[in-house]
Order: structure tokens, then sequence, then C-alpha cells
């Protein structure tokens, strides 16, 4: 199966958790997620996710002039942004053990 | 947006598609999407070089905005209702129009310099009324890029292009392609050359050239950031090839014709053959002391190299015959009349007689001082720098002693 139909569904998670230390503008999103691993994910799903998560006020963001090609936005965590990373953490984990857990056992059927 | 983006093709349009992927969005959500948008095509294009490799990782504009809605929890689009037979039959009207006032415009540019038959504008003028609605259509969206390129008389006629380029062998086409930058610069120069010969033959296609020039000025930069004025650019362009194509030919005619003094007296003709203070002499005669024309006499300068210029004779058919230069004067002077080839060496005026005074010619002992008719033909040319000519023609004033300006060689 195409992993990009998998990273689809944890993509918000993703990108909450590379946002959590450090804001960026869309193309260090995109770099951060690659850089951990995520290669096959589309430069639009990741920006389309960003809107998705700004829109349902997870994400603040702002403009920062720069000195070659357009400015850049910004995107930020604020609190409720923090508060979803943990709670989809928690659920990804959760989620994840048992997908598992039925791997396993369909391994070992 | 700013300079940088200039100098990558086709990158605008790739945004503008995407934009207008998503224009059924609210305009502050898409201006939002944008701005996340923008900076990423240009790292990438940045990190991949060509729009190509950029369409390769992102996708088609069309693709990239479909993939950003379904991320993004955005409606789908609207259905694709007006992409159909009537709009291919837009696109065909915009493309077939376009290729017409190419045509048209070519073969206007090769006849701009022609200073007869004002009403070859015509044609232009109707077929660029017909352009005007094709150009509303591509401003107004109705009709897209892709909605041309979907064409198959597009496509073929591309592929009859990439055939013809592969024809030529890659080094040149390279070449070419880097020269890209000064061909603006070229346009606008050759049509600034036209209108100034225009000028001068008072053709009427000077209006049109200044049009012409002032489209270039205005469209040329900004076709860059926005294809949808790229029909104007074309045919602008396509007029310019006329026009050089018409310049080439009239300098390759006027080379042929430069035997002719009369088509352009102002240039080439008087490249060879005698000047006197800049104006050219078509013939030379001699008077001796006693103001009797010498029939027969050559020419040379101080370093014995003979003074030419052409002469005309008489073939024995009597037809006119143009033979070589000769520094053998007077030249006979060729009527060719109702009798035929007439030649005649008789002085075309009567010079007033030398006066005695104010030419003391004993430093002269080489000259004629005798009748004439004994001295011309075999005078060796180092004498010739030390004999004084006589004084000249018409100005009995004029100070013999100063001989008058040697004639130069061109």
């Amino acid at each position: 199966m195409d992993t990009s139909q998998l990273l689809k569904g944890v993509l918000d998670l993703a990108v909450l958790a590379v946002l959590q230390d450090e804001d960026g503008y869309g193309y260090d999103v995109l770099r951060r997620l690659r850089g951990g691993g995520m290669g096959e994910v589309g430069d639009a799903s990741v920006y389309g996710t960003l809107r998705r998560l700004y829109k349902a006020g997870l994400l603040t963001s702002y403009v920062v002039p720069s000195d070659e090609g357009p400015h850049r936005k910004y995107y930020g965590m604020n609190d409720a942004g923090r508060s979803r990373l943990v709670e989809s953490e928690k659920a990804w984990r959760a989620f994840q053990e048992t997908l598992d857990a039925i791997l396993r056992k369909g391994a070992a059927a | 947006m700013n300079g940088e983006i200039d100098t990558r093709p086709g990158l605008e349009d790739y945004l503008t598609e995407v934009r207008s992927a998503l224009s059924d969005l609210p305009a502050d959500e898409v201006a939002e999407i944008m701005e996340d948008v923008e900076p990423n095509v240009y790292e990438v294009y940045g990190e991949t070089g060509s729009l190509p490799a950029l369409t390769a990782r992102l996708g088609t504009p069309q693709s990239y905005a479909d993939e950003l809605r379904a991320a993004g929890d955005y409606p789908p689009p609207p259905a694709p209702a007006p992409r159909g037979t009537g709009r291919a039959f837009l696109a065909r009207y915009v493309l077939w129009i376009t290729g017409l006032t190419l045509v048209v415009a070519l073969i206007t540019g090769i006849a701009v310099e022609n200073r007869y038959e004002p009403e070859r504008f015509a044609v232009l003028f109707v077929v660029v009324l017909a352009l005007l609605p094709a150009l509303w259509l591509l401003h107004s969206r109705r009709v897209g890029r892709a909605d041309v390129e979907a064409l198959a008389e597009y496509q073929a006629a591309r592929r009859a292009g990439r055939s013809a380029v592969e024809a030529v062998p890659a080094h040149i086409t390279a070449y070419l392609r880097g020269l890209q930058p000064a061909w603006w610069l070229v346009r606008i120069v050759l049509l600034a050359v036209a209108l100034v010969a225009a000028l001068m033959i008072r053709s009427g296609g000077f209006v049109l050239l200044g049009v012409v020039v002032a489209i270039l000025l205005w469209a040329g930069p900004r076709v860059r950031h926005d294809r949808r004025w790229l029909p104007v650019v074309l045919a602008a362009n396509a007029f310019t090839v006329g026009v050089a194509i018409a310049l080439a030919l009239s300098v390759f005619s006027d080379a042929e014709a430069s035997s002719n003094p009369y088509r352009y007296g102002y240039a080439g003709y008087s490249a060879s053959g005698l000047t006197y203070d800049g104006s050219s002499v078509a013939n030379l005669y001699a008077v001796d002391a006693q103001g009797k024309p010498i029939p027969v006499f050559y020419l040379y300068d101080q370093d014995g190299t003979p003074l030419r210029s052409y002469s005309s004779t008489c073939n024995p058919q009597g037809g006119l015959h143009s033979e070589d230069m000769t520094n053998r004067y007077p030249q006979p002077e060729v009527d060719y009349g109702q009798y035929g080839c007439v030649e005649s060496t008789t002085m075309p005026f009567v010079p007033l007689p030398p006066v005695a005074g104010p030419s003391p010619t004993p430093t002269a002992p080489t000259g004629p001082t005798a009748p004439s008719v004994s001295t011309a033909p075999t005078l060796p040319p180092s004498a010739a720098p030390t004999t004084t000519p006589p004084p000249a023609t018409t100005t009995p004033s004029a100070p013999a002693a100063q001989p008058p300006t040697p004639p130069t060689t061109g």
C-alpha cells in the first residue's frame, strides 16, 4: 500500500509536533517533516494541513518580511494547539499499540 | 511580486493556475493560501531549477490545488461545467485568430517600408479587431492556457515546431537560448531603425512601427508574469521578423543597385571614383595656357597612382557599354538618344582663357606650353606630380599659382 495514504491521517499530529519547539514557515515545516523521515508527504498536503489547523484555532500565524522572495508566513503553536498535540499523541500511541497487537496476531495466525 | 521572479519563466503561470483552481474559495482565504504556496513554489523552483522538475515534484497546478483542498478540508471545486465543447470552441477561436494575426503581422512587417498601397494595413487592422475578443476571453479566464493546449491543432503545431527545432544542432539552439535576454533589445533596435527608415521614405508605416514598439515595451515585460499577453507579443514579434526580412532585402537590393547613383546618391556611389570637396566628380577637362582644351590626358596622384573613374562608352552595335575605370580624360560623354549611343568628348562649357597675369608658369618646364595635341598620352607617371595644372575653368580671378586641390581616389 502507498505510504502516503497512511501519512495523511497522521499529518495533523506530525505538523503540530514539528512546530512544538520552534515556529516555522510552511517550507520549514515541510523540511522538518522530510528531515524526520516523512519523505513522501506532499507539499500541498502540508500547506493544506497548516491552513486547517490554523482555521481550527490550533496555530497562530504572523508574517515576516523577507529580503529575497516574497515574505514568509510563520506558524506557531498556541495553548489550544499544545493541548491538542498532547491529546493526539496519546490517541496515536493507543492506536499504534492496538494496531501493533492486531498485526502481531495476524502474523501469528 | 518582485523582480527576481522575472528570470523564472512559467513560474508565475504555475501560481496563477493554482490560484485560479482555488478561485471558488473566498478571496481572503485564497490570499492566505497563496502566502504559503508562493514561497513554497519559489523554494522548490530554486531547488529543482526548472519548471518541469518543479511539476514533477509538486504535481500540476490543478493536482496541487486539489491536494491542498483535500488536506485543508476545503470544499471540493464546483463541477467543471464550462469545460466542454463550448470552451473548446472558444479556445479554438483564440488559437486560430492568434495564428492568423501572426501571419498577417509578418506580411505587414515585410511590407511596412513600402511607401505605396497604404491599404495593406487594413488587413492587419481587421485581424487585430478580431483578436480583441480573444484577448478578452483570455483575460476574463473564460479560456485558459490549458484549454488552448488541449486542442489537437495546437499539439500538432507544437510537435511540428519541436521537430523543426530538433533539426537544428543542439549547440546552436543552446547558443540562441543564451542570447534570449538580448532579443528584447534587438527587437527594439530593429524597429527603431525601421522607424527612421520609414520616416525617411515618408511611409505611413511609421505609425504602425511606433505602435509595435509601444506594444513591445509595454507587454514584453508583462508577458513573463502573465501569459495572457502572449498573442499580442507574438504578433509584435512576427511583425518584427517581417521588418527584419524587409530590411535585409532592401540592404541586398541596395548593394545590387549601387551602380545607379540616382537611387541613393547620398551613400555608396562616391566610394569609388573621384571626389572634389566631398562631391563626386563625373568627368575632368583640362585646358592649356591658351585656354585650348587638351583633348586627351592621363591623371596620376603624387604616388603615381592612376586617378581612375568610371567611364561609359558606346559599344560597336550602338548600345551603351559601361566599362572599367580609366584614368584617361576627358571621358566621353555618352548620350543615348534617338540616334543610338553617341560619344562626345567636347567640353560641355567654354572656359575663359587663363589670364596671363597671375600665372607665372615658368616653374612648369614639363607643362604643356605648346599646342596641346603633342603632349598627353605618354606622359610618364613620375612627371605627373610636378606638373602645375593650368588654372581651371570659369573663375579667372582664382589665384592660378594655387593648384586646385588634387582629386582624391576614394
